[in-house]
């Protein structure tokens, strides 16, 4: 693997990292350097990038394991995933969506937005998480069974006077 | 089919990770029963937290670290090469010292026998009785003694034995 393909990887990959990181870990450090040191790492380690089933989770793994450090460097015990701003703009149904996402545990929220926003595989998921797949499959149908319950209960509660 | 079986497969096509074709069975089995509203209502549910998660726009990345890839290159080489020097070196101590080490690692009596066999001629050709110098010296000694002096005292005269005239 050589430091063509990386930058390769860079240019599939780059807008989707520093999105990730931006919201993931934008409040310890800044998502240009986070993402700076994930390629980084990447190139350090690029034998193991032919190892991997998929660069993509390759590169999420390691931009997570880098925001993780940046975040434990500040001591910061907030969540992890910020949820995406300028929300008056969006519809009712996103807004009470997002509320509810929010309100969701942490793991749970950053195993979901790594399957409905990066669009990341139940075992990419658990390559980046470095978790078991049934435990991403648990997580998920958790997450959107709360995520169900939640807005189920904000309906209710609007219809009642 | 078991509710929870069903309820899981449904959250699982909701969220795109059913092959397509276990879809189409499922979506076909549902079709017929009353789980038809409750599918579509995981498929919306999952599409309203797929848009809420969406990005607004495409980030703009920075350039590609270049410079940073350079000195992690720089790097490794120095390492490298450092490296193979630090192991060319340790070879060559190895070496020198087994090559110092080697004559005085040896028994000092093995050496010995060396050194007489060296010197020995010298000495032993002299001193030992039956050595080839010391006879050949002894004949020829015995010789000399044994061949007639001649005294020759005066032009005039005749040559004598043994200063006997």
């Amino acid at each position: 693997m050589s430091t063509r393909n990386i930058e390769h990887l860079y240019r599939a990959h780059g807008a989707d990292l520093i999105s990730y990181l931006r919201r993931g870990f934008g409040r310890w450090a800044a998502p240009e350097d986070l993402l700076h040191e994930t390629f980084v790492q990447a190139l350090r380690n690029q034998d193991r990038l032919t190892q991997a089933a998929s660069p993509r989770a390759w590169l999420f793994g390691i931009a997570r394991h880098v925001g993780l450090t940046a975040a434990r460097k500040h001591r910061h015990a907030d969540s992890l995933t910020d949820l995406p701003q300028h929300r008056d703009e969006r519809r009712p149904q996103i807004e009470a969506m997002l509320d509810a996402i929010a309100s969701l545990p942490e793991v749970l929220r950053e195993t979901m937005e790594l399957r409905l926003r990066e669009q990341l595989s139940y075992e990419e998921i658990a390559q980046v998480m470095q978790i078991p797949v049934g435990t991403v499959r648990s997580r998920l149908h958790t997450a959107m069974k709360k995520l169900r319950e939640i807005l189920e209960a904000k309906n209710q509660s609007e219809r009642e006077p | 089919m078991n509710e929870q079986t069903l309820e899981r497969l449904i959250i699982d096509e909701a969220l795109g990770a059913l092959p397509p074709d276990v879809g189409e069975l499922l979506a076909a089995y549902c079709a017929n029963t009353t789980h038809e509203r409750e599918r579509q209502e995981w498929q919306r549910l999952t599409l309203t937290a797929r848009e809420a998660l969406q990005p607004r726009a495409t980030e703009a990345i920075p350039v590609f670290p270049v410079q940073a890839v350079r000195v992690l290159r720089f790097r490794r080489t120095a390492v490298m090469a450092l490296s193979a020097a630090a192991a060319l070196l340790f070879g060559i101590g190895i070496g020198v010292h087994l090559h110092l080490a080697q004559p005085s690692a040896g028994p000092v009596l093995a050496a010995q026998p060396t050194n007489a066999s060296v010197v020995a001629p010298a000495t032993a050709g002299v001193l030992d009785i039956w050595s080839s110098n010391r006879l050949l010296a002894v004949a020829l000694e015995s010789k000399r003694e044994a061949q007639p002096q001649w005294r020759w005292s005066s032009p005039v005269d005749q040559p004598q034995i043994g200063g006997v005239r």
